[in-house]
């Protein structure tokens, strides 16, 4: 009984699996136009919305907050990504669907047309069972080919129809989150419930003929035979779209990941260049080669001075905390070489408590903080002006204060805006809403900022 | 040749004297440190070159530019400002980065030196070519392109071409300084460039209607004006 069974079931399945095997080619070969398609206006959209934002928040001296921000662009991107129906995947998925049904129809449709008219295809199944083929042959005597072409195409328009209903109802309930086991218990079910109506309608149609009952066997294991071929068709539909969604994902997340990296790189060159400060350090070399001729002990002092900032300024790693008193060493140098080129223009006052000098600061805030005070404040005044720093501890904090004057009303040119508040962004993802760095502007022409650093930090 | 340097860095201002003791041909005549200094410096000592600063306190080297009514040979001198540099592919100036190159300078020297070779207007002289700077663009707009100026309050609107930036100061004052051979007042607002005028028309009451060419706006002349246009260009 088994044995029968097998070779009557291969036989008919034969068919089926040369059209749906047709079907998967179609299907691959699109497939790859398809995912260039959303690869490419994926770039476009992850370039314009992320690019746009890094550059935007990397414009000027700041530090990137390396993970935590790549995680947040991946969910900002995931979210985007749903929402996103490329236009050339859409027009893929149809061509599929139709190529694929239809070619199946035809696969068989031809298939019967060969049986009927050739005695050689004949002997070539009758080889493997020569009662099946004269049973298949029994069924369709009688049967005008216009009809078996009209009930394939009526059966594969409703298969069409139908997954693709399966295909909307599967989005809708997110299949493809599901595991691997539940996407396949899931599938299995589906196939099975969509062969109910598929095999009992192919009963009831001549075309039933293409797969009799089992030889010697009750006619109601033709229906059994159907509804197996059928499940074997859906199941085979379902796992190719899982496979087509499959590959086109792991594409895109390798697309997406390759964009990260060089929107990071382009922020990582962006923010060292602002670090480096160009403006600064290039009047710097002017006024060291000034003093050259003038002074040169002053000289090799700036050189030294300069060759200081920028070693710490390139070692300087961005979750990295140091000593305020290793801060204010930079700072000092820095204020020396702004000295040169001001000359008068820049006075600075510091009151920094020996406390306060152990406590634990991000490197380069201190620096940022100052360097904002000078170019957008006492730089753009002719007189310049007064430089206030000071430090103390109070309430287990450091607290600092830097005042400047600066323009009234301000320049429009200045963008003073953007360096601050990335440090503002650093505190509060090293320390939390226990830090915190305050801008008051309300007092024209003068600006004081107060930075709050609990001394936790000490022990981190 | 009398040359003028502008920065706001004493060091950078010593640097460049330094460099320029060089060309016994330039002279020095003076420098100043901040926008106001300059411009005042510059109309009272009348330089041939200025050396200029981009950034300074308060303003940018563009402004002292564009209050100067006889605007010398300029080079500019700038640390790192791209910006500028975007400014000076639109102008065709030469312009210097510090650490100045001796090299360099010896070349723009060298081409503002062939350029001198005309020789200077007289002051009181009519200009010739301004230093117009309009929001982040600047242009030295030969006067002779622009076709008509009219007043907007204090300031000026120039047509130059299919261009229209805005000059900060006012019309009155610039008239005095334009050729009245070749640009003529129309009215009250407006001043016209006679080589411009495509075609003229009679209005009522003895106006004159002018026609521009390239497609500029229709300009009115007054009865008053009308008269000494006719005798002028014998119309």
């Amino acid at each position: 009984m088994i044995g029968p069974f097998c070779c009557y079931a291969i036989n008919g399945q034969f068919i089926n699996i040369l059209a749906v095997g047709m079907a998967a080619a179609t299907k691959n070969v699109c497939c790859h136009n398809w995912q260039a398609l959303a690869a490419s206006s994926r770039i476009e959209v992850f370039l314009t919305a992320y690019c746009g934002d890094l550059t935007a928040r990397h414009g000027a001296l700041q530090t990137p907050r390396g993970s935590g921000k790549l995680a947040q662009m991946n969910s900002a991107h995931e979210l985007q990504e749903d929402a996103l129906v490329p236009p050339g995947s859409v027009r893929a998925y149809w061509l599929c669907q139709i190529a694929g049904w239809y070619g199946f129809a035809a696969a068989q449709i031809g298939a019967v047309a060969l049986l009927k008219r050739s005695d050689g295809l004949r002997s070539l199944i009758g080889e493997l069972d020569a009662t099946v083929a004269d049973s298949i042959l029994d069924g369709f005597r009688g049967v005008s080919m216009a009809q078996v072409a009209f009930e394939f195409l009526l059966l594969h328009t409703g298969a069409l129809v139908v997954t693709h209903l399966l295909r909307r109802h599967m989005r809708q309930r997110q299949w493809q989150a599901l595991s691997v086991s539940a996407l396949l218990r899931h599938g299995l079910v589906a196939g099975v419930l969509l062969s109910v109506p598929f095999g009992l309608a192919q009963w009831v149609m001549a075309v039933a003929a293409i797969r009799p009952p089992l030889p010697g066997g009750p006619p109601w294991t033709q229906l059994v035979l159907m509804m197996l071929n059928w499940s074997g068709i859906f199941w085979l539909w379902i796992a190719l779209y899982f496979a087509v969604l499959r590959a086109r994902k792991r594409r895109h997340a390798e697309l997406r990941r390759s964009e990260i990296r060089r929107a990071l790189q382009l922020a990582e060159l962006r923010l060292l260049k602002a670090q480096l400060n160009p403006h600064f350090l290039f009047n710097s070399l002017n006024s060291v080669r000034a003093l050259i001729a003038d002074d040169a002990a002053r000289a090799q002092q700036a050189v030294t001075q300069l060759a200081r900032m920028l070693r710490y300024t390139l070692g300087a790693g961005q979750d990295e905390l140091v000593t305020l008193e290793q801060e204010l060493e930079i700072v000092s140098d820095y204020l020396a070489l702004e000295a040169l080129r001001l000359d008068r223009r820049l006075r600075v006052e510091r009151d920094i408590s020996a406390a306060a000098l152990r406590a634990r600061i991000p490197v380069m805030l201190l620096q940022t903080l100052i360097e904002n005070a000078i170019k957008h404040g006492i730089a753009e005044l002719p007189d310049g002006g007064l430089l206030r720093l000071s430090a103390r501890v109070a309430d287990g904090c450091l607290q600092m204060e830097i005042e400047n004057p600066r323009p009234d009303p301000p320049l429009p040119t200045t963008q003073s805006g953007v360096g601050l508040r990335n440090s503002v962004e650093r505190l509060r993802l090293l320390f939390g809403a226990e830090a915190s760095l305050e801008i008051d502007l309300a007092q024209p022409g003068r600006a004081l900022v107060c930075v709050r650093i609990p001394l936790l930090a000490m022990a981190a | 040749m009398k040359a003028f340097i502008v920065d706001d860095e004493p060091l950078a201002r010593r640097e460049l004297r330094r460099l320029l003791t060089e060309f016994a041909w330039i002279d020095v005549c003076g420098e100043a440190s901040g926008i106001d200094h300059a411009v005042r410096e510059i109309e009272e000592l009348a330089p041939e070159l200025l050396f200029l600063d981009i950034q300074m306190p308060g303003g940018t080297g563009f402004d002292v530019l564009a209050r100067l009514e006889h605007v010398p040979q300029v080079i500019f001198t700038t640390a790192h400002d791209q910006h500028a540099v975007r400014a000076f592919e639109v102008n065709a100036l030469d312009y210097l980065l510090k650490p100045i190159e001796p090299e360099r300078l010896a070349a723009a020297l060298a081409r503002a030196r062939g350029r001198n070779a005309q020789p200077a207007p007289a002051t009181g002289a009519p200009i010739e070519q301004m230093f117009v700077k309009d929001g982040p663009n600047c242009w030295f707009v030969p006067l002779a392109e622009v076709s008509l100026l009219t007043a907007e309050g204090n300031y000026v609107r120039l047509l130059w071409g299919q261009r229209q930036p805005l000059l900060g100061r006012p019309l009155t004052a610039l008239e005095q300084r334009l050729d009245p051979k070749i640009f003529f007042r129309a009215n009250r607002r407006q001043i016209v460039n006679l080589s411009c005028i495509e075609s003229v028309e009679a209005g009522i009451g003895g106006r004159l209607h002018v026609q521009l060419r390239g497609g500029g706006p229709e300009v009115e002349i007054s009865r008053r004006q009308a008269r000494v246009f006719r005798e002028q260009t014998s119309v």
